[in-house]
């Protein structure tokens, strides 16, 4: 029997709530966070609808407690305030007490930033503020946000794309159950950026109206910002502490699609695996899921391909999926940590989020997302699935403890 | 963590280690910027399908083909379980890509270097050729990345979740990012510099195959690392470390330091070289230059020299014994404020 890990907070920021408490407001009354961005300095911004965080980087800076005057990056701000919120929410006052570790992800950093070093510095190479390219690495936002939660110890950072935040918590888990932590803090942020607006837009995956994950006339992805962690702890931990458990990590698996480096195989061979692995991790039966939170992006693709491997996982039965993305955007990185809180709030609350968007039947499937919010269901577990470029598939399962 | 090496390559600044006696070239940006550079490999076609190879930015063609050269010196054809780091990724393409972006003021863009600039490109690559569906995964920027990887896949393999595992580390170095180092003065630039110095922005890729069995072609056994978080304590750290694998710090052969300088008194491993007086001192930073992950490169270096039992002439700092070399101890300072330890045997 491995040792069971447990979530005792979270913390959240993104386009339908800059914390646990707004976000579950948006969530109860149906409300997007996708419009028309009021910062991005892009061509495409009345074009291209975004979930947009709607504070400036000023304005975070506040929310984050620490002084405008430095010039973070938009995905470490992001980070502070849903790392904070986790931490906090945890109960937690001396970080180091126990042994204590971050893993953050990111997929492309402090590219905020960079993007503007880089509009000097093409012109002339001796050009570009130097602070606004020094905070390009993955890393520098994971050492931000360690800094900033007092963290001593050790901190790290995956960047697998989409699947990065899911793969953050799995290490989490993994480290704890190997015995190198007692508790840690993982999961994930990304910031809006020209960078990922124009490459998805470069392979046409962008949605021009609201993304519509698994409909048949859906056409691609809304890009958005945000961050989500959650606060990880062993038995033993919890047990010294007497703490509020909220869920408990009991599943996790990672399997790489080997197709294309983009496009998911038609089967879902790659996600079928994923999920196949986290049910064997955590001793879970198919039936025994209430509730998935699906990758769904909107794209043709994706979601075809994550369909076919649902159906394949449940043998033809899947229980309420919903892609929570048609609200909060697809926040790259992030989208791995958000989509775990989101999915110990549907635990907490008893309650099936519902896909924004959905009209229309796929033709090749003979499964739908739940298009209502559907109050006082038992979740015992829910799947939440992410699935990132290079076919890196990740699937967690989050239980009711 | 008790983890066998069985294959290992590298595509580095000084080439193979029968080459090292041969310092690598310093090169020069037009700026006069000084820095190394990766003997590539002639022939990519013979590891990488060329039809493939065309499209390769370069940091994909070393980390690809370093992968590729170290399952064939592990003579593995598929391993269950597929990891990298990285610091900058794959750093031409994201360049390449943001460059376009702005000149081509967002219109018309090529997705190519778009999808390589993600950080996982070469893990994946990986996998698609060898069409491994096991675990994936890669870490990258600043901090513990490379070591993270290592760890990862110990774990893998102490879960049982695989026998087998490549792991590995990339960065590779472009024009662009030279000038950004010097004017961040990570790096500065001296004249008087010759032939012999670490610091010296490089790049490199480095691959492993790690295991659980053990066989007689192996390059070492891993024993130990650790990542220290904090510069307060780190000779306790390492104390505590070596402590752990029941190994006094008398009886530690050599020491292979992260130095940029074989000049060791008043430098940030004056005090790591105290507690060890009587271990053979040896650097690396000269043959492959600082990046993030470099790390791997020491790794790589460690491995040979336990294999072929001979610490070559240009890796010595001070020779403190003559003992037995049956074992090396890596201490790095990497960025992010961590440092890495590794402790091999033979």
């Amino acid at each position: 029997m491995s040792k069971r890990i447990f979530i005792t907070g979270i913390g959240i920021v993104s386009s339908i709530g800059n914390n646990e408490k707004e976000v579950l407001e948006s969530l109860k009354s149906g409300r997007s966070g996708i419009g028309i961005s009021k910062t991005l300095q892009s061509i495409y911004r009345d074009e291209i609808p975004v979930g947009e965080v709607g504070l400036s980087n000023n304005e975070l800076s506040q929310l984050a407690g620490i002084s405008v005057n430095i010039s973070n990056s938009r995905t470490a701000l992001l980070g502070i305030i849903a790392a904070k919120e986790a931490v906090n929410n945890a109960g937690i006052s001396n970080i180091n007490e126990f042994k204590t570790g971050l893993i953050s992800s990111t997929s492309v950093g402090g590219m905020d930033k960079s993007e503007i070093f880089y509009k000097e510095f093409t012109k002339n190479k001796t050009k570009g503020r130097l602070r606004d390219i020094a905070t390009h690495d993955c890393g520098e936002s994971s050492q931000n946000i360690a800094k900033n939660i007092n963290l001593n110890g050790f901190y790290t950072t995956i960047s697998t794309a989409c699947s990065s935040a899911a793969n953050a918590i799995m290490l989490g888990a993994r480290l704890i159950r190997n015995g190198y932590a007692d508790r840690i803090i993982a999961g994930g942020s990304d910031a809006l950026s020209l960078f990922t607006i124009n490459g998805f837009n470069s392979l046409m995956i962008l949605d021009r109206n609201f993304c519509r994950p698994f409909d048949e006339t859906r056409s691609g992805l809304n890009i958005g910002e945000g961050a989500g962690y959650v606060v990880l702890e062993s038995e033993d931990c919890v047990n010294k502490t007497g703490k509020t458990v909220l869920a408990e990590l009991t599943g996790y698996g990672n399997a790489c699609d080997a197709f294309h480096q983009t496009a998911s195989s038609p089967e879902g061979d790659g996600a079928y695996l994923a999920i196949s692995k986290a049910f064997k991790s955590g001793n879970i039966k198919p039936e025994m899921i209430d509730y998935i939170n699906v990758h769904g992006t909107g794209t043709p693709n994706n979601d075809l391909s994550e369909g076919t491997a649902l159906l394949k996982a449940f043998g033809g039965k899947v229980p309420y999926f919903s892609s929570t993305k048609s609200a909060t955007g697809h926040t790259l990185g992030a989208s791995g940590g958000i989509e775990a809180v989101l999915s110990i709030l549907a635990i907490r609350n008893k309650m099936v989020i519902p896909s924004l968007n959905f009209k229309e039947q796929m033709k090749e499937l003979t499964i739908c997302p739940v298009k209502q919010k559907i109050d006082n269901v038992e979740i015992n577990h829910v799947l939440s699935n992410s699935f990132g470029f290079g076919g890196n598939n990740t699937s967690l399962i989050f239980s009711k403890v | 963590m008790e983890l066998y090496i069985k294959g290992i390559n590298t595509i580095s600044p000084v080439g193979s280690f029968d080459n090292i006696d041969n310092l690598p070239e310093i090169k020069a940006t037009e700026e006069g910027l000084k820095y190394y550079s990766c003997i590539e490999p002639l022939a990519y076609k013979e590891i990488i399908n060329p039809v493939l190879i065309r499209r390769m930015s370069r940091a994909m063609k070393i980390g690809i083909a370093s992968a590729l050269f170290c399952l064939k010196d592990a003579k593995l054809e598929m391993p269950d379980a597929i990891i990298t780091g990285t610091g900058l990724g794959c750093v031409e393409d994201s360049d390449k890509f943001l460059v376009s972006l702005i000149e081509n003021e967002e219109k018309m863009l090529n997705p190519t270097p778009f999808i390589q600039s993600t950080h996982n490109t070469i893990s994946s690559q990986i996998a698609l050729m060898l069409k491994c569906h096991g675990y994936n995964s890669t870490y990258a920027g600043r901090g513990a990345c490379f070591e993270t990887g290592i760890l990862d896949a110990s774990m893998l393999i102490s879960d049982g979740e695989a026998s087998n595992v490549l792991v590995g580390a990339y960065d590779e170095l472009i024009q662009n990012q030279i000038k950004i180092l010097y004017r961040l003065g990570q790096f500065r630039n001296n004249n008087t510099i010759k032939n012999i110095s670490g610091n010296l922005p490089g790049e490199g890729a480095a691959f492993f195959v790690l295991s659980d069995k053990q066989s007689d072609t192996d390059y070492a056994k891993l024993v130990g690392m650790d990542i220290i978080s904090s510069d307060n304590f780190l000779t306790e750290n390492i104390c505590d470390f070596l402590n752990k694998y029941s190994i006094e710090l008398k009886n530690i052969n050599s020491i292979l330091l992260g130095s940029e300088n074989f000049i060791l008194e008043n430098s940030k491993y004056s005090d790591v070289i105290n507690i060890f007086p009587y271990s053979n001192l040896l650097w690396f930073k000269h043959l492959c230059g600082e990046y993030m992950t470099d790390s791997s490169f020491a790794l790589w270096l460690a491995s040979n020299i336990l294999k072929t039992q001979n610490i070559p002439e240009k890796v010595i700092i001070k020779k403190n014994n003559t003992s037995a070399l049956d074992n090396i101890l890596i201490v790095n300072k990497i960025s992010g404020n961590q440092t890495a330890l590794f402790l091999l045997k033979k």
